[in-house]
């Protein structure tokens, strides 16, 4: 009998991934659970049993979980929802006699630089700069604490930066160059701890039968160690962008850019009065208005803002270790970092970007870069 | 002459209007229009039908006057003009009994699911001598019309492509789960957006003739889809989603010129001719006072009043509708998978499988 796994989160990127790879894959049930019906969207292309449950309402998600022998918990949100959705979750799960729960947690919980060494036996501080790792770290210790009084197992992951079809570092990269917004901090030299959408699902899948893991944490990774250039640079390629496109912020910079000063600010405040759908489509418009001219940046361009996070990130100097994963869950990454930034730049084509022809790219070969400046709108 | 009574349906005394479905096109669009045409004495609601009372309880304080009806033939008592907006699955039926209590009908797009129930109810409100009017709302945005205007004068010279992009992630605050079902919403995003975008580039430039269908349901309704027309001399490349957010753009272009619009946006558009880049036109929203989807509507529904007093045809046709509906079934008759280039081998396989009748 195949276990029906319950995926809460369904609607955000790495639950819609795993909700296609548990269901294509044939060895599991799939119930997709979200906060609001129309994040079901994508879910239901599939013929699935979609459920509606609010991540902090406990008897909704037990109503949401009867049946379910496993829950993954991939809920993104606010540092509120983060750690108010635990203890719910987790009781909701013991209640519909669930046996497991595979947590998504982060990397981050160890810094967006973590220090040489760091490892899953390193003490979790949480009292970082970033509200989010804070909230993380609070949800595993919880999860930890309801673990101890409970029946149901739980096995925490811990990816880093998740690329691939949906994602923020593909997809939203690609909209922050057409809106020249793009960056890489001291040229994107520093390592980026990536794991590619697919490998993370992988280990979901192997964290929900591991017989070890109960009660664990896992660093999980892409196999090669790349750099933030190495991630971001097929993505500009195929967009037609020259690596000179992006800025390139010196380490340490931190600079803001006034409100007032923003040509795109009376868009943006437009935007706030539209409702969500037309939102959405003025927000990606103004994305492509603010697209460059001309794939390299000229000299003296003004360059975007820059996250104190992204800056963290872009000069790591440690790659994570995933050896306890490997020999506690037997992960071992199925999708090579060349494949997977082929599969993002197709993802990239079908979601419309220019990369092939206007309206759609599916006429196109993702794989070749294309050297042109980028078109925009159909 | 004051303003109201140069518009359409501005004569005469108020019509009865009953209201069946009350889910989030009535409480966000229906009822705000037609509270501000009850506003100008053109109509009066008096009844909602939803089998969901949580739906009506939220619709009755946008409309004082009506009142909750336990059934759809209760709704139908008393009232001149039903408009329908309940689930796309509903809508052949009802506008079917509506007309043969003698109602016209107002139906929010699709007109039905199959082009056959749709001829039918064009036949059934000839028979019964009662309009048929089908909301296709684009039709009544200046940006639109003036579009529309521009093309019929050959300002382009012949059109020779269409590029459509429309979409983004799907936020429209659907009821429940069962929205994504063909049995309710008769597909996904095609039905959707799609009856509209169509629609639109029909009464544009004629009837689309298709080349190439391809979605991303497997098992369920699609969340993308991508379409290959042809409309006279101008292939049509349209690629709609509810999954990522790009710039909602038609970009149609001509022998002479290039029109642009970003789709929906009801007053303004660009226009490049004889090589110029294209530059912005902005209109004023005239009489009609055209200015969001809200006034919009109540243009429609006006403009459904005013044809339901002077016997004159609705400004969109049900046959419109019918078309639509038509092309769509083509469509879906036509299918074949969307190629999804991050999917393995093996879930290729299974996709395709699951994908059931696609080609």
């Amino acid at each position: 009998m195949r276990p029906v796994v319950a995926v809460l989160g369904a609607g955000g990127f790495i639950g819609n991934r795993l909700v296609e790879m548990l269901h294509l894959g044939g060895g599991h049930v799939v119930r997709p659970v979200v906060r609001r019906p129309e994040a079901l969207a994508l879910a239901l292309r599939f013929a699935l049993d979609g459920r509606v449950a609010e991540a902090r309402d406990e008897a909704a998600l037990a109503e949401a979980f009867a049946g379910c022998s496993h829950v993954v918990h991939a809920v993104a949100g606010p540092p509120e929802v983060i750690t108010g959705s635990v203890a719910p979750v987790y009781r909701a799960a013991a209640a519909a006699g669930v046996r497991r729960i595979v947590y998504l947690s982060s990397a981050s919980v160890h810094g967006q630089s973590p220090a040489p060494g760091t490892d899953e036996t390193s003490p979790l501080s949480s009292r970082q700069k970033l509200a989010y790792n804070n909230a993380k770290v609070a949800a595993e210790r919880r999860l930890q604490q309801l673990r101890q009084g409970g029946g149901v197992e739980v096995v925490r992951l811990r990816p880093g930066i998740v690329h691939g079809p949906r994602s923020y570092w593909t997809g939203g990269f690609a909209d922050e160059l057409l809106a020249g917004e793009a960056y890489l901090v001291g040229g994107g030299t520093g390592i980026c701890n990536s794991i590619y959408v697919d490998n993370l699902v992988h280990a979901v899948r192997l964290a929900l039968k591991a017989p070890r893991g109960d009660g664990e944490a896992y660093i999980v990774g892409d196999a090669e160690t790349v750099t933030w250039a190495e991630l971001c640079d097929p993505i500009a390629r195929a967009l037609g962008y020259s690596r000179e496109a992006l800025a390139v912020p010196a380490p340490g910079e931190m600079r803001r850019m006034p409100a007032g000063l923003d040509p795109m600010t009376a868009l943006r405040r437009a935007a706030a009065l539209l409702p969500p759908r037309p939102r959405r489509a003025l927000r990606a418009a103004r994305a492509a208005w603010r697209a460059p001219a001309a794939p390299a940046a000229p000299p003296g361009t003004p360059q975007p803002p820059v996250s104190q996070e992204k800056a963290d990130l872009h000069l790591c100097a440690v790659r994570l270790p995933m050896d306890k994963a490997r020999s506690e869950l037997g992960y071992a990454p199925i999708v090579d970092f060349e494949t997977a930034c082929r599969h993002a730049l197709a993802w990239l084509a079908f979601a419309g970007y220019p990369v092939g022809d206007g309206a759609g790219g599916r006429d196109a070969d993702p794989s070749e870069p294309l050297q042109r400046k980028p078109q925009h709108g159909g | 002459m004051s303003p109201d009574t140069e518009r359409p349906g501005a004569r005469g005394p108020a019509l009865g209007v009953t209201v069946i479905g009350c889910g989030a096109a009535t409480r966000l669009y229906a009822a705000p229009a037609l509270a501000a045409l009850e506003g100008r004495g053109l109509l009066r609601v008096t009844r909602l039908f939803d089998p969901a009372p949580d739906a009506v309880a939220a619709v009755r304080p946008l409309l004082a006057s009506a009142m909750p009806a336990p059934s759809l033939e209760a709704a139908l008592e008393g009232a001149d003009l039903a408009v329908i907006a309940s689930p796309p699955a509903l809508h052949a039926s009802q506008c079917a009994i509506a007309l043969k209590s003698g109602l016209h009908v107002f139906c929010e797009k699709p007109l039905a699911l199959a082009a056959a129930d749709a001829q039918a109810l064009i036949a059934t409100a000839e028979a019964c001598g009662r309009l048929l009017a089908v909301g296709l709302i684009r039709r009544h945005l200046p940006a639109a019309r003036a579009i529309k205007a521009l093309l019929a004068a050959g300002t382009l010279g012949t059109p020779r492509s269409v590029c459509w992009f429309e979409g983004g992630p799907f936020d429209w605050p659907v009821a429940g789960p069962g929205y994504f079902s063909a049995a309710q919403s008769g597909g996904g995003i095609l039905q959707d957006i799609g009856t509209h975008a169509l629609d639109l580039l029909a009464w544009w430039l004629g009837p689309p003739q298709l080349r190439d269908y391809a979605d991303d349901a497997m098992g369920g309704v699609e969340a993308n889809a991508s379409l290959h027309l042809a409309c006279g001399a101008a292939e049509v490349r349209m690629r709609l989603s509810r999954d990522w957010a790009r710039p909602n753009r038609v970009t149609i272009r001509g022998a002479r010129g290039t029109i642009r619009w970003d789709a929906n946006a009801p007053l303004s558009f660009e226009l490049g001719l004889d090589g110029a880049p294209p530059g912005l036109v902005t209109l004023d929203d005239g009489a009609g006072g055209t200015t969001d989807f809200v006034s919009t509507y109540a243009v429609q529904i006006a403009d459904a009043i005013d044809a339901i007093r002077s016997g004159r045809a609705p400004a969109v046709p049900a046959a419109a509708g019918r078309d639509a509906c038509a092309l769509i079934e083509t469509c879906y008759r036509e299918r074949r998978l969307l190629e999804m280039g991050w999917f393995s081998e093996q879930e290729r396989a299974q996709a395709a499988a699951h994908a059931g009748g696609a080609r």
